[in-house]
């Protein structure tokens, strides 16, 4: 490639990049006009408008084409209306639909004007494209939504640029889009993605969707009709690495004699080695989200027709704290121990986490296994041990450490106190003859005694001699 | 920094002696210090040493398993006389003496049996105690999980020249002696020395050559004591050469011709190899994409039906199963490990088992990976098709001057990250990293490369869909690609090709462009793809089960595949993409008018023949441009693709060196997409400055939220305040504070729905070792402070 034809490749890429610059400064100033002709105040923040509690609706309209007639070659068009909505100046609306049966042919609105401008829907003549999708590709603004545009959907986002919102209650249309019929079939129209955002709030506008479908089909002695789709989490917000459970009960096929054949559950989450989806036909499911934040799981309902229909929800995933620590650990006898001694060792552990968790406590002889217990931790400090022995008999005289750990779980933030070491100092064996080690160590002659001889060692200042052994 | 420039030495020993003088001429090393230089590097002030790593790598000896062997033709691996041959060589090393013993490994190493690295993900080793049925072992190592060196081991090697060599009449000797007997080598042995007696007049006429690697200590220490130990054999000597039975060759890398496999022939120009592999994690990339014979040079005779080799076999110049191995049994088992239904369960193999347990996933009656990974390596160990040797624990030194390093989990700091990040205020040449080689490349070409050194080059130019996470090779990160999903095929809006099992979508970054600026689209990744995998290319083996490639959308493709399993999306995801316009048959205009106006035909996607050639030098011809962080040449000097060795050429000689530019460099911090690399560190400031994250619903409240500020006077209130100063503001971190215009508006714009590191998340669930928001950046000379840092000039302030 010349230096020339790198040139103009430069300019290109100028130009594509400037032009919607340039409309943008148009309105630009525009807009500046009318923020001066408004008098609209120049500090911020603006005022807080007033509270608007309202949950809007954006749905399909109509949300039945239902017509045999309507074979290939036909048109259809549906619109997507916000009706009984708090004011918002920014929209982003995203529609799926079947492209075996309908063919996206135009977006009837919003539509460019000569000045760069997307007049026609509710947000007026000043509206702004983030973007305009269909089927994955751009038709207007800078890029489309990697995780939802693709083959099949249709999707649009403006804005505004300004703080003034739309009028309380709004109701009015967001996207005006026609479809060719291809083929018979069903179809339907679902509104997977709704966001209404106020720049006034800085924040989300509440709003429900409502889905809509075409068909042309019939499924027995009518004309097909979507299925039921139920989908309702068991929890919401759910937390991370923590299983999340969703119910389809109730979920059912609306045709004559027709059935649930097949399920798709869309997690709305990359899992990466992992479909993001399962495809079972059980009435419930859990999946383990591994982020955080907002997510769409969407379930596909497919009918003993073919006929499918799908409901998504929004959930929220959030951060915990996920802290299991050892706790106390009491062990009857830990000093001038002699070898054969049985000894107790009763370690606790506490759940510090925000969730419940199932935790696994293991005690271990320096690497051997004394004991463990799985046990389910209700969140913020349950509590759960193991209590376990230790027979001496046959160990060499020496300290030995026993820890206790708190093995990790999914996710977990912090292992700092998730092992808790401590030691036993076995000695040499008495001769033959003399006091019994159990009865010594079992009485409170022996408790004296030993405390009589770690007096006596302090007393001397003489290092114990396990202060040698490695730690 | 501004420059990378890349020294080759004729090995590492070189470049330690230079690191180490008072003037080096390079800032970073790229191979392990052997053990008797870390006290030397740990007591100067003026060098780094890394902590240590358990290499994603390992060593061994290979065979070239169709050629003929003393009269014996190892028939691609079958011939049970050439088993006799591999199992006979086995014995003649103490693998454990040799780890413990080596001056260069000593204290590092570990004896392997197993042709996979100790740290691969999860793969026991087998037990390995009756691999060799004519002298089965019993020791208490018999168990899954068996400690290195236990293979093809009766007795401790006495030592001769070398300390880890079997003696004349040693047990291992003999049993090395009775093995070449079985074969027909010879017709018996001395009884006492257990040297060769009756050697057949064939294995006189069948010469066999040991290539020996030179530039490496402990594998030149290796193939030179196997070479005296194969002599022994045959004439009691242990001599360095003993023609007509055995002769030996040195070099380096770039001496030996294996990698280079004949697209109409089987290249019989090697014997016997001293070979060792790096970036080997997770277990599946030695297990199936090296030693399946899918990945072998598929020439129509040895292909199955005609021979034992895969159908799906293509003809290729460098293959990466270059050995020619090809069993149809362990094809089945190391498949069904790449494509297993799941990774690993509780009844899989488990280390300590003296019969191992496997394990079936769960809902299906295919074993588990690791279930059948076990038996694949058990197959392998059986038939000895190569001598695994030993794996390393690493640690590497650089000068002291240098932060940022990235020491990476199983490759150490010569890898992409570090030449992305590493940092020094005083470098010893003014804006330049200095790395150094311990050996040249091979080859640039994408169809061609296949060595450490040319990915170490190619990987700076070019970029793959996803990276492993350096400080955690089992996390993938989206970089491309912008968001990737696995879909069933009822989630296709489109008939996939018929055998689709699965398909993998991609959505690429839409900033990204070639280094001439030309965007990247989706039928760049197309015409890679395809065509990778269609000249039975070395990277093309990753992309084995790919049968279908669906362009969606100039930034969003499937990836169809007739088989999916734990390690695909890996696989996938891995090849460098480089641009259709300059590899095509289709020229650069006619590619570049139609992925404007949104179709590349298909008969674009097929290389330009010229540039398959063997000889073919992409650097000479002025096609070495890519997407990546590292540029050759410049626009702005005319050599954009071609100025970037001190030849003129690729593979300079040593003392050569390659000299790479930053993609971006004389351009400001915040400067638009095509002019600067897609994740500069500029560019990532300008991203935390946007506020975007990543999910689509709170970054598109905050465009439009910043969107209302456009054109309002200067305020210090949010939420305008924020986008009226900043690298991303109009008068950038330089301030005062200016009013949001329209270039605020395109820059949040442009990142609304971008994680930079998806799908993990930088504020609540990171990339293990990923620095925490906002950090410190430097770009060229420049240094960005967060606002954390500079209230007044940071970055996101």
């Amino acid at each position: 490639m010349g230096r020339e034809e790198l040139g103009r490749l430069r300019k290109r890429l100028i130009l594509r990049l400037l032009v919607p610059v340039l409309v943008l400064l148009i309105i630009g100033a525009w807009s500046t006009h009318q923020t001066q002709s408004s008098a609209r105040p120049s500090s911020f923040p603006v005022q807080a408008p007033p509270a608007c509690s309202r949950v809007g609706v954006i749905a399909v309209d109509p949300p039945t084409i239902a017509d045999q007639n309507l074979q290939v070659g036909n048109f259809v068009t549906f619109k997507i209306n916000v009706t009984n909505s708090c004011p918002f100046t920014a929209f982003a609306v995203a529609i799926q639909y079947d492209l075996a049966v309908l063919k996206w042919q135009s977006i009837d609105q919003p539509v460019a004007m000569n000045d760069g401008s997307y007049p026609g829907t509710v947000l007026g003549l000043q509206a702004q494209p983030q973007h305009i999708c269909v089927d994955g590709r751009l038709l207007a603004g800078l890029n489309c939504v990697a995780l939802y545009d693709t083959s099949g959907v249709v999707s649009a986002a403006l804005y505004l640029l300004s703080f003034t919102p739309t009028s309380d209650p709004t109701n009015g249309l967001l996207l005006q889009v026609t479809f060719k019929v291809i083929a018979t079939g069903f179809s339907q129209l679902h509104v997977f993605l709704g966001v209404l955002s106020n720049a006034a709030t800085g924040a989300q506008v509440s709003s429900t969707t409502s889905d809509g479908y075409f068909t042309n089909k019939y499924c027995g002695i009518r004309l097909c009709t979507p299925p039921v789709v139920n989908l309702v989490p068991n929890s919401n917000p759910f937390y991370q690495y923590q299983v999340a459970t969703f119910n389809s009960t109730g979920s059912r096929s609306t045709n004559q004699n027709g059935f649930v054949r097949d399920r798709i559950w869309a997690w709305g989450d990359a899992k990466l080695g992992e479909p993001s989806s399962d495809t079972i036909n059980v009435t419930s499911l859990s999946h383990i989200y591994s982020s955080t934040g907002i997510f769409y799981p969407t379930l596909t309902v497919i009918d003993s027709y073919g006929i499918q229909a799908s409901k998504t929800i929004i959930i929220m995933v959030v951060g915990n704290w996920v802290e299991l620590s050892v706790g106390d650990v009491a062990i009857d006898h830990q000093t001038l121990v002699f070898p054969g001694t049985v000894i107790h060792i009763h370690s606790f552990i506490v759940n510090n986490s925000t969730v419940p968790e199932n935790a696994t406590l293991v005690v271990r002889l320096e690497g051997q296994i004394l004991g463990q217990a799985s046990l389910q931790l209700k969140a913020s400090k349950d509590t759960g041990n193991v209590s376990t022995t230790w027979d001496t008999t046959g160990y060499s005289p020496r300290v030995y450490r026993i820890d206790s750990v708190a093995l990790p779980v999914p996710g977990q933030n912090s292992t700092s106190h998730s092992v808790r070491s401590s030691y036993v100092q076995l000695i040499e064996p008495r001769p033959s003859g003399t006091l019994s080690l159990s009865l010594l160590q079992s009485s409170g002659l022996g408790v004296i005694l030993v405390a009589a001889l770690v007096f006596l060692a302090t007393r001397l200042k003489k290092r114990p001699s396990w202060e040698t052994e490695p730690l | 920094m501004d420059n990378e420039l890349a020294k080759i030495f004729s090995g590492e020993e070189s470049e330690f002696v230079d690191i180490q003088s008072p003037s080096p001429s390079i800032d970073l090393t790229d191979f392990r210090l052997s053990p008797s230089l870390v006290p030397a590097f740990s007591s100067r002030s003026d060098l780094y040493i890394t902590s240590p790593i358990s290499e994603h790598g390992y060593f061994e000896l290979q065979f070239h398993l169709d050629n003929n062997f003393w009269g014996i033709q190892m028939n691609f691996g079958n011939d049970p006389n050439g088993l006799q041959i591999r199992q006979g060589i086995a014995h003649l090393i103490d693998k454990s003496a040799f780890a413990a013993r080596e001056p260069a490994i000593s204290g590092t190493a570990s004896a392997i049996d197993n042709p996979i690295a100790p740290s691969n993900g999860g793969l026991p080793g087998p037990n390995p105690c009756n691999w060799d049925q004519s002298f089965i072992i019993s020791t208490s190592n018999c168990v899954v999980g068996a400690p290195g060196g236990t293979a093809y081991h009766i007795s401790g090697a006495a030592g001769v020249n070398f300390l880890w060599q079997p003696a004349l009449g040693s047990q291992d000797f003999c049993a090395a002696a009775k093995h070449f007997v079985n074969a027909g080598v010879a017709s018996g042995f001395n009884p006492s020395t257990c040297v060769l007696t009756g050697i057949s007049s064939a294995a006189a006429s069948h010469t066999v050559n040991f290539f020996v690697r030179s530039d490496d200590p402990a594998r030149l220490d290796l193939g030179q004591s196997m070479v005296q130990e194969i002599c022994a054999l045959f004439t009691g000597v242990f001599s360095t050469q003993c023609s007509p039975y055995l002769t030996e060759s040195e070099g380096p890398i770039t001496a030996f011709t294996g990698f280079q496999t004949s697209l109409t022939s089987v290249k019989t120009d090697w014997w016997i190899y001293t070979a060792g592999y790096l970036f080997e994690y997770p277990f599946d990339q030695s297990l199936y994409f090296t030693y399946n014979s899918r990945f072998v040079s598929g020439i129509t005779s040895i292909r199955s039906p005609s021979g034992p080799c895969s159908s799906s076999s293509l003809p290729s110049q460098s293959a990466a199963d270059y050995m020619y191995l090809c069993n149809s049994t362990y094809d089945d088992l190391s498949r069904k490990m790449e494509f297993a239904p799941c990774l690993s369960l509780p009844g899989d193999p488990a280390p300590g088992q003296v019969t191992p347990s496997f394990a079936n996933c769960i809902g299906s009656s295919g074993l588990t990976a690791i279930s059948a990974g076990y038996q694949a390596e058990d197959k392998f160990g059986q038939n000895a098709y190569t001598i695994p040797i030993f794996a390393t624990s690493d640690q590497y030194g650089y000068l002291q001057n240098w932060q940022r390093v990235v020491n990476n989990d199983g490759t150490g700091i010569a890898n992409t990250f570090t030449w992305l990040n590493a940092y020094s205020p005083n470098p010893a040449l003014t804006g330049t990293i200095r790395q150094g080689f311990k050996q040249s490349t091979t080859s640039l070409s994408p169809y061609l490369a296949s060595t450490v050194w040319d990915f170490y080059i190619l990987n700076n130019i070019y970029d793959s869909l996803a990276v492993q996470n350096p400080l955690s090779n089992g996390q993938l990160i989206d970089w491309m690609a912008v968001s990737s999903q696995q879909l069933a095929n009822s989630q296709l809006s489109y008939t996939p090709p018929a055998g689709t099992v699965s398909t993998f979508r991609y959505t690429l970054r839409s900033d990204m462009f070639w280094q001439d600026g030309q965007k990247v689209t989706s039928w760049d990744a197309k015409f890679s793809f395809q065509t990778l995998q269609s000249t039975g290319s070395f990277q093309g083996a990753q992309l084995a089960p790919m049968i279908g490639f669906t362009v969606l959308s100039s930034v969003q493709f499937d990836v169809n595949v007739n088989a999916a399993g734990p390690f695909t999306k890996l696989s996938l995801s891995s090849p460098t993409i480089f641009p259709g316009h300059l590899w095509s048959v289709c020229s650069g205009a006619i590619w570049n008018t139609d992925a404007n106006t949104g179709n590349v035909p298909s008969s674009c996607m097929t290389p330009d023949p010229g540039k398959l050639a063997a000889t073919f030098d992409p650097l000479a011809s002025g096609v070495l441009i890519g997407s990546g962080a590292w540029q050759c040449g410049a626009i702005s000097s005319g050599n954009l693709g071609r100025a970037c060795s001190s030849t003129g050429t690729m593979n300079p000689p040593i003392s050569g060196s390659y000299s790479l530019t930053r993609f971006g460099k004389g351009f400001p911090a915040n400067s638009p997409a095509f002019n600067v690399y897609f994740r500069s560190a500029g560019t990532l400031a300008l991203w935390v400055w946007t506020k975007d994250r990543g999910a689509f619903t709170p970054d598109f409240v905050n465009f439009t939220t910043m969107a209302a500020c456009f054109n309002l006077p200067v305020t210090t209130s949010a939420p305008c305040a924020h986008f009226q100063s900043g690298i991303g503001s109009t008068n950038g971190t330089a301030g005062p504070p200016a009013p949001v215009a329209i270039n605020q508006i395109l820059e949040v714009n442009r990142f609304v729905g971008v994680n930079w590191v998806s799908p993990f998340n930088w504020d609540t669930s990171p990339p293990v070792g990923l620095i925490p928001l906002s950090p410190v950046l430097y770009e060229g000379g420049v240094t960005l402070n967060p606002c954390s840092i500079d209230s007044v000039h940071g970055y996101d302030c």
